[in-house]
């Protein structure tokens, strides 16, 4: 540049930052300004002769800021006049973006940072450190982290120090509340040219949040260890190769296996259901199997209901869980409560008995009464009428026990496998015509594909008689023309339901309550009073229940329940069931 | 006069399906001085007490198609009939089932008796003549 700050000569690669600026001014070609710099280093230079160094920012010649460093230098003519200045410049941009970056970076991380002197003094700290400890005046780092008085022991600042390497470590802080704080700590040298560390900067991690979670996390996994280990079900877990991982202690009841025996190998064929072996090979997401069965190690055959589920992280299989509980007790208590349900019915029978020979008893009191009545005074016509009401009631009571003998004794118990639409289909068929002369209408509704059960067909029609035979004779009773009755068989819930629904005269109160009391009867004649009490010990027979809602004047539906799990299996006889 | 000598004595209505019960009660109570009107259904006694005036009613419980539950609450609910005194006749087996069923009908009242099947017939007798008694305040 001449002392009109005119370029007068650049070198090639001035040119390739600022362009060819031969002619115009320093400022601007450099600048990009119209008028020369407050404070010019160049004219500066034509002022004093001396050398200078600036840093500067000027424009390239594409219009981005260019930092640069600038050595101004006078040169003399021969005759030792000072004509041009010579700036030699170095392209600062990418040093200056890099150190903006470290900058930021020093600050903004979200960890206190500090730049330690050999006297532990922190020179420079970042945004958090100066956040929670305020701006550094020099106070030594021990006093700002642990309110110590004297640098501690194990000082990782020190280490750096010495063998010039980076360290890590934990240390306990006070905070400025005194509460204790963990620390991660991190050092690292800061090295001079010559190789000689004469700072150290530190990093420190706040790690109480850290702590407070993996203190969580452990406490829940001893919680969950404890429920698993203490669950009344055996509890397995494996890992994708079908090895044991987990043993819970009911496991090992249930299993007859100790788990130093199990932890470790693979699962083998026979000691799980085969149907749970999907899901121990992820092949299967879940499994629920509510009556199978397993062998135990000393060959017990044990009924169990399994549980299982393959555990999966995104789409990598880990390993399976399965759960068992063992169905021995409650087998049992269900075995129990069909033996005491079947007792409570034979109690009932016996109170409905009693309540049946009352009647007949009182009749036997009428016919003595008349007829010692007649032979006191010598009344042939009272004496016969007497001895009449006595034979009825015999009758009635020969009627009697024969039909109790019929229900203690129980009719055959056979089962074959039949579909209950058949049954129906044939009952109904029956009573086709004596109802349709009666103007009732009585119509079958059964479900064809409903899978076959096991029972005893004979039995069951004789049930399926007798409800139809009593809902033609509520339909006869009822004061409403045109009844109608439905006989229908369904399947819901892996349940087997036969119902019998009629529009007939429908049930009181008493009615109900007495409808499964042996010899208790509405019907003014013919009714033994033992129809349902045979149905209803026919269908305990098949483990199932049955049920009845009623309305007077609106009818009547009677509900045979046969729970699949609960039927007789293939060639069950009466001993099995009684 | 036997007309009126007849009408003067008290009548009882019986209400029982079974008829070797009626006919015993009505050969029973006659016997000893009640006039009787039986009934083995209780809707032809329901349609005879909207005109007659009993001084006693005896019904039995459990009869085909209306009960004599349901006679019994007609009974405790007509204005005319509500004083008329009656006793239950039942083979229940305990006293605790006729209760259970009183309260199930609505709440109905205690009957003025109830004699429990096989019936004693000289308790029947005497239970119905202290209930007369009781109520004309002479003897019948």
């Amino acid at each position: 540049m001449d002392s009109s700050l005119t370029v007068v000569d650049h070198n090639q690669a001035f040119a390739e930052v600022f362009g060819e600026v031969r002619g115009q001014t320093c400022f601007a070609a450099i600048k990009k300004n119209r008028e020369p710099c407050a404070d010019c280093p160049v004219l500066g230079t034509f002022a004093d002769s001396k050398q200078r160094v600036v840093e500067e920012q000027g424009t390239d010649q594409h219009g981005r800021d260019v930092d640069y460093l600038a050595r101004v230098v006078p040169i003399t003519g021969t005759d030792g006049q000072l004509r041009h200045v010579a700036a030699i410049t170095t392209d600062l941009t990418d040093t200056k973006r890099l150190q903006r970056e470290y900058q930021t970076l020093f600050e903004k991380v979200p960890c206190f940072v500090a730049v330690i002197n050999r006297g532990h003094r922190v020179v420079k700290a970042n945004e958090s450190f100066r956040r929670m400890f305020g701006e550094p005046t020099g106070e030594p780092c021990f006093r700002l982290y642990k309110r110590r008085h004297e640098a501690c022991p194990d000082c990782p600042v020190d280490r750096t120090f010495r063998d010039g390497e980076s360290h890590s470590s934990h240390q306990i802080g006070v905070s400025r509340d005194g509460r204790s704080t963990p620390y991660l700590v991190f050092t690292a040298p800061l090295l001079k040219d010559d190789g000689r560390v004469t700072h150290v900067i530190e990093m420190a991690l706040d790690m109480t949040e850290h702590q407070d979670l993996e203190e969580q996390l452990s406490r829940a996994n001893v919680m969950r260890l404890a429920l698993v280990e203490n669950s009344l079900d055996a509890i397995m877990v494996f890992d994708e190769k079908k090895r044991f991982l987990l043993v819970n202690r009911a496991a090992e009841k249930l299993l007859k296996y100790r788990r130093e025996e199990l932890i470790g190998q693979r699962a083998w064929n026979g000691l799980l259901p085969d149907e749970a072996q999907p899901v121990l090979s992820g092949k299967r997401k879940r499994l629920l199997l509510l009556d199978s069965a397993l062998t135990t190690a000393d060959e017990e055959h044990v009924p169990v209901r399994v549980a299982g589920v393959s555990l999966k992280l995104d789409d990598t299989f880990l390993g399976s869980a399965v759960s068992i509980q063992d169905l021995r007790q409650i087998k049992n208590l269900e075995r129990e409560k069909l033996d005491a349900e079947r007792l409570g019915a034979v109690g009932e029978t016996v109170a409905g008995m009693a309540h049946g020979i009352k009647n007949i008893l009182t009749g036997l009191q009428g016919g003595m009464y008349v007829a010692s009545w007649g032979m006191q005074r010598g009344d042939v016509e009272r004496i016969k009428e007497g001895w009449d009401m006595l034979t009825r009631n015999m009758e009635r009571i020969s009627e009697l026990t024969k039909n109790l003998l019929a229900f203690s004794r129980g009719e055959t118990f056979e089962c074959t496998l039949i579909k209950p639409s058949e049954v129906i289909r044939e009952v109904v068929a029956l009573y086709q015509e004596s109802t349709a002369q009666h103007g009732i209408d009585l119509r079958a509704e059964v479900d064809e594909n409903a899978a076959p059960m096991w029972m005893d067909s004979e039995g069951m029609r004789g049930c399926l008689e007798n409800l139809i035979s009593n809902a033609v004779d509520a339909c006869l009773t009822s004061d409403s023309p045109g009844c109608s009755i439905v006989a229908r068989s369904f399947e819901k819930d892996d349940t087997v339901i036969i119902e019998v629904v009629d529009t007939g005269c429908g049930m009181d109160y008493e009615v109900k309550q007495k409808a499964f009391t042996s010899f208790f009867t509405t019907k003014a004649k013919g009714g033994t009073g033992l129809g349902l009490l045979l149905t209803r010990k026919l269908v305990q027979q098949h483990g199932g229940s049955i049920e009845f809602v009623s309305e007077p004047g609106e009818g009547t539906t009677f509900r045979l329940l046969f729970p699949r799990s609960r039927l007789p299996q293939p060639g069950a006889s009466e001993e099995d069931h009684e | 006069m036997k007309t009126i000598e007849e009408s003067s004595l008290p009548l009882v209505v019986i209400v029982d399906d079974e008829v070797d019960i009626t006919t015993y009660l009505r050969f029973a109570l006659e016997e000893h001085g009640f006039r009787v009107a039986a009934f083995s259904d209780a809707e032809s006694a329901e349609a005879a007490l909207e005109v007659a005036e009993p001084d006693a009613i005896c019904l039995d419980l459990l009869m085909p198609k209306h009960s004599g539950l349901s006679l019994y609450k007609a009974i405790v609910e007509s204005p005319r009939l509500f004083s008329c005194p009656v006793v239950i006749m039942s083979g229940l087996a305990v006293r605790g089932d006729l209760s259970e069923l009183l309260e199930r009908a609505g709440g109905l009242p205690w009957p003025a008796a109830f004699i429990d099947k096989p019936i004693d017939i000289d308790d029947f007798i005497s239970t119905l003549e202290s209930l007369l008694s009781a109520r004309s305040g002479v003897e019948p």
